[in-house]
């Protein structure tokens, strides 16, 4: 898959709140060729590494990306305001595998936790496309947590730890009792999961006890998000191999990896 | 036209700038990426005689102005690595293979069974991976077991050796002597520190394995001081390494006395780093009227303290 490293433009910034920004960067060569689940590596002003984030969503030549501000890189990379420029490689890793199958053969659910939702606008955007509407089930410990503005509002089930938004609970327990109260549609059912790894867990064992098909994608710490480092491995199930989050992944089978 | 090359052991590299071992895989994936016929060579991940998986995560943290690791020379052996060489022989590069192992015997068999291959440039010996328990860095600290390797990899090949040298030692000069008592054409310095990171919250150490290797740009210092001491130490060339990110750094290590370089963590954020730094030591020479890198190699100047006028 062609990889592009250039000097991306930013031409949006959002602030969410005071932990989220969305970022619009003009980066046509990887805007057309990504596919939902890839992301990009940005070279952070101030820190060692880059910074891998998610493809967001996808609007012509603009790629968006959703940043955490969680430490002295995210905060760095939330300041970049339209008009100034950042240096980008991608699109990376291997996304979501969405084959052609139509609307009527699967049924497509994304399950998302907290900033987890960072790949799924897109991943929404091109189910849509070919004619699939997915049912999302978004989590998080409070309504803030919640990032829903570009996701379609009618197919969407919330849960909040506090109760400050939906069912008060946690996620994957929300999905799984729409799939208990579905049993006809397992067979068909391919799950889309991202999220922090207790959460991942739990989709595991949810998917895996009811013979469900999911692929999860995960986030790890890189030094390259080019496959070099060796340094984001995530261990295989049934043996005792690592796999690389940024080559073999992000993307994983849910019963393919131990998390 | 500045003359940057550099020759080893009757080898001639293009120029003096390398990428580490370690830090650019096998040297094939990130061709789209670097423009690695612009390379002195590609010095490749750390080779052992079978696969290894490499440690348990976490691997790798970011710290202060550096980054450690905890890989574990994880890589594909030494039969799939020679069923890899060809391809990298096409690289319009010279290819260095870094050689790991866990024994004395590991070392021998697996440069015995890359004498076979074809078009190797040269070795590099890593008696100073800080990450694998059994063996690595207990070699590279003791300056006897450190000439035996050397001694029993001389006698088996006439490539050109160049051995990589812990800082973990009190006197990184007597490992750099006892390499060249041994027969090694160069030594290059250094490895990585050994180092930690804690995480204060659940008080456990970021790492799987507890403690790694630091590099990045702040090791450079550190490094510079070594390569100091291995230059006064030894007659062959030494290679410096440690944080290497400019061209501006690269001449610092050449200036201090390195013959060549090479670049590890920088490659990690700018795949390109070490072609661009290859090309920028150039750039500094043509700028400054040097006709050769050679002439850099070295001359660090230390000026007597002025005298006071009575």
């Amino acid at each position: 898959m062609p990889r592009f490293q250039l000097t991306a433009r930013a031409v949006r910034r959002q602030v969410l709140n005071s932990q989220a920004v969305i970022i619009g960067l003009e980066a046509a060569e990887i805007a057309a060729s990504a596919i939902p689940g890839q992301f990009v590596e940005l070279k952070v002003p101030g820190v060692l590494w880059r910074r891998p984030m998610s493809i967001y969503r996808r609007i012509g030549d603009v790629i968006e990306i959703l940043v955490a501000i969680v430490g002295p890189g995210s905060r760095a990379l939330a300041q970049l305001i339209p008009g100034g420029s950042i240096d980008i490689i991608g699109p990376l890793g291997n996304g979501f595998p969405i084959d052609g199958s139509d609307g009527d053969v699967v049924d497509d659910v994304v399950v998302a936790g907290g900033f987890g939702i960072a790949p799924f606008p897109f991943l929404v955007q091109r189910l849509r496309e070919v004619g699939r509407t997915p049912r999302i089930f978004l989590g998080g410990r409070t309504k803030d947590q919640l990032f829903r503005q570009d996701l379609p509002a009618e197919r969407i089930s919330v849960a909040t730890e506090d109760g400050s938004a939906g069912e008060q609970g946690k996620v994957v327990p929300l999905f799984a009792s729409f799939a208990d109260a579905v049993p006809e549609r397992i067979e068909r059912m391919r799950v889309y999961a991202c999220g922090p790894t207790p959460m991942l867990r739990a989709l595991q064992h949810a998917v895996a006890s009811r013979g469900i098909r999911a692929w999860v994608s995960v986030e790890r710490e890189m030094a390259c998000g080019i496959g070099i480092c060796q340094g984001c491995v995530v261990g295989a199930a049934g043996s005792d191999a690592y796999l690389l989050a940024c080559k073999d992944g992000p993307v994983f089978d849910a019963s393919a990896i131990v998390l | 036209m500045v003359d940057q090359t550099f020759t080893l052991g009757g080898v001639r590299f293009q120029n003096r700038v390398f990428v580490a071992s370690g830090t650019f895989g096998y040297g094939d994936e990130v061709l789209d990426l670097s423009e690695v016929g612009k390379l002195g060579g590609i010095v490749t991940k750390s080779i052992t005689l079978k696969p290894r998986t490499g440690n348990r995560p976490r691997r790798i943290v970011e710290t202060a102005g550096g980054m450690l690791n905890s890989i574990g020379l994880a890589n594909i052996g030494v039969e799939r690595f020679l069923e890899r060489l060809p391809g990298l022989l096409e690289l319009g590069t010279k290819i260095i293979v870094n050689i790991a192992g866990s024994t004395f015997g590991e070392y021998v068999e697996v440069l015995s069974r890359l004498e076979e291959g074809e078009g190797i440039a040269a070795y590099e010996l890593n008696v100073s991976c800080p990450n694998v328990k059994e063996g690595g860095l207990e070699f590279g600290t003791d300056p006897h077991a450190v000439e035996t390797i050397t001694k029993s990899a001389r006698e088996r090949t006439r490539r050109p050796i160049i051995v990589k040298l812990t800082p973990n030692v009190t006197r990184i000069g007597e490992t750099a002597r006892a390499a060249e008592a041994g027969g090694a054409d160069a030594v290059s310095a250094i490895n990585t520190l050994v180092g930690m990171s804690v995480n204060r919250a659940d008080r456990t150490s970021r790492l799987g394995t507890v403690t790694g290797g630091l590099s990045g740009p702040a090791i450079k210092p550190v490094a510079l001081a070594k390569v100091r001491e291995c230059t006064m130490a030894v007659k062959i060339p030494v290679i410096g390494i440690g944080g290497i990110t400019t061209a501006d750094d690269a001449l610092e290590f050449i200036i201090v006395g390195a013959a060549a370089v090479q670049v590890g963590t920088a490659s990690f954020a700018e795949p390109n780093a070490a072609a661009c730094i290859a090309g920028g030591i150039a750039s500094y020479c043509e700028r400054n009227g040097i006709a050769s890198v050679e002439a850099l190699v070295g001359s660090l100047q230390i000026p007597a303290p002025p005298r006071l006028q009575t």
